[in-house]
């Protein structure tokens, strides 16, 4: 299954956002996240992001992979806290090891706090096309030739993707054992040499390309689409500022 | 007749610390790409093994920090470093992934300084661009283990010292290796 299967446009009301109304959106659930320690609200901010990310047309297996990879953060987590712990009071002792009250807890805000963070950052690359991204970025005044390479990584990933799958089948298919951990940690340098070769050959090759089209030929340049932002948005973005700033307020006095 | 030596032609390379041509910018964004994919095979490899620990993660992430800042210098290496942080975001490669953005950022200025202030013809110069480079970004990640994970200090620090000496000695042999082979090959 591809790591980014990139951005689709699903026609929803909600994706036809500015990327501004949508970036707010992400700094608020992060600032809630970072700030707030109550149980219920990390706990219904993963909810929220899924709920949203469903009205906006991205189905829920796109975020199966951060589901695996957070249990497993999670596991750790947990392991860690109940071994190193401190706070609260002593539960359970099992030989030298003691387990404490705050453990639990610890582990809980911890996992909560990385669901909604991790969630939310896959959100907006979901729901944000790469021309958004760098028309965003023109209009708060990134130089188009940086402003540009944002799109480029979108395009790229899935063909950078390709390539790596296509030398790992032919090193296997040359008879580099890929087997058990210890034979993968041997077969790295045999896979990341001629994928790190490719890369730099395909840069100077997509670079070249690019120039010989006109890129960089002039200071400015236009775009085809142009953003808009509604006075709806510009109010939403208001309140989740004031929101935000609000959350900070109190989580620090 | 006089024979130009690979370690010559990096040392060519370092004299400027700021680089924005088209190829490099480029560069920037596609190793970027190259570096997360690698770092998702490292990482499986890592958590095969032996999870907490993210060593062969840590000096994949410190040679293509260190290889690219070293030759498509700045604003490639910190292109390259957000680009893996973003992507490492949005395909939820790592729980931790949010403190990459800093941690990328600043250990990729960190090791252009020092890369433009030595050679990098010895291996003394790259030993210490990567001390400084595994230091900078493990206190950046570490931070935000303690703050936001709110794990112990104590596994904090064990953790990313670890991290930081195995990503500071591969990160070492691999980018002089890989460099010196890039130049060989005509590819920088």
């Amino acid at each position: 299954m591809a790591l980014f299967e990139g951005y689709k446009n699903r026609g929803t009301s909600i994706e036809r956002l500015d990327p501004r109304t949508k970036l707010s959106w992400l700094i608020l659930i992060v600032i809630l996240a970072v700030f707030n320690s109550n149980y219920g609200v990390l706990a219904l901010l993963p909810v929220v992001v899924l709920l949203s990310s469903l009205a906006a047309g991205i189905p829920l297996r796109t975020f199966y992979h951060p589901f695996l990879v957070l249990g497993l953060a999670a596991l750790q987590l947990l392991v860690i806290q109940l071994l190193f712990c401190r706070e609260g009071y002593p539960i359970l002792a099992l030989g030298p090891l003691e387990i404490y009250s705050g453990a639990v807890p610890l582990a809980l805000t911890a996992v909560l706090r990385l669901g909604a963070i991790v969630l939310a950052g896959m959100q907006f690359l979901h729901w944000t096309s790469p021309s958004d991204l760098v028309l965003f970025l023109v209009k708060v005044g990134v130089p188009y030739r940086f402003a540009m390479l944002a799109g480029l990584a979108m395009r790229f990933l899935p063909l950078m993707e390709h390539e790596l799958a296509s030398i790992l089948e032919s090193q296997s298919a040359r008879g580099v054992p890929m087997q058990n951990p210890f034979q993968k940690i041997a077969a790295l340098l045999p896979v990341t040499m001629p994928f790190l070769f490719r890369s730099f050959r395909r840069a100077g090759e997509t670079a070249l390309a690019m120039e010989l089209r006109g890129f960089g030929r002039y200071r400015e340049r236009t775009f085809l689409d142009e953003l808009r932002i509604t006075r709806g948005e510009t109010l939403a973005i208001l309140l989740m500022a004031a929101a935000g700033l609000l959350i900070i307020y109190y989580n620090n006095i | 007749m006089s024979v130009t030596t690979e370690p010559n032609k990096i040392a060519k390379l370092n004299t400027k610390l700021w680089r924005t041509d088209t190829k490099a910018l480029v560069g920037g964004v596609i190793l970027g790409i190259v570096s997360m994919l690698l770092q998702q095979v490292s990482m499986r490899i890592d958590s095969a093994i032996w999870t907490p620990l993210i060593i062969l993660g840590g000096i994949t992430w410190a040679t293509l920090t260190g290889l690219i800042t070293l030759i498509f210098r700045q604003p490639a290496g910190i292109i390259m470093g957000e680009t893996q942080a973003v992507i490492a975001i949005a395909t939820g490669l790592s729980p931790v992934a949010l403190f990459f953005i800093p941690a990328n950022g600043l250990s990729s200025a960190a090791y252009s300084l020092v890369a433009w202030k030595l050679s990098m013809e010895k291996w003394s110069h790259h030993f210490l661009a990567q001390l400084v480079t595994n230091i900078v970004g493990n206190i950046c990640v570490g931070y935000g283990l303690y703050v936001i994970l709110k794990l112990p200090l104590k596994v904090v620090i064990i953790s990313s010292s670890i991290t930081a000496a195995a990503g500071v000695i591969g990160a070492t042999i691999l980018t002089k290796t890989i460099a010196d082979r890039l130049h060989k090959a005509g590819l920088v």
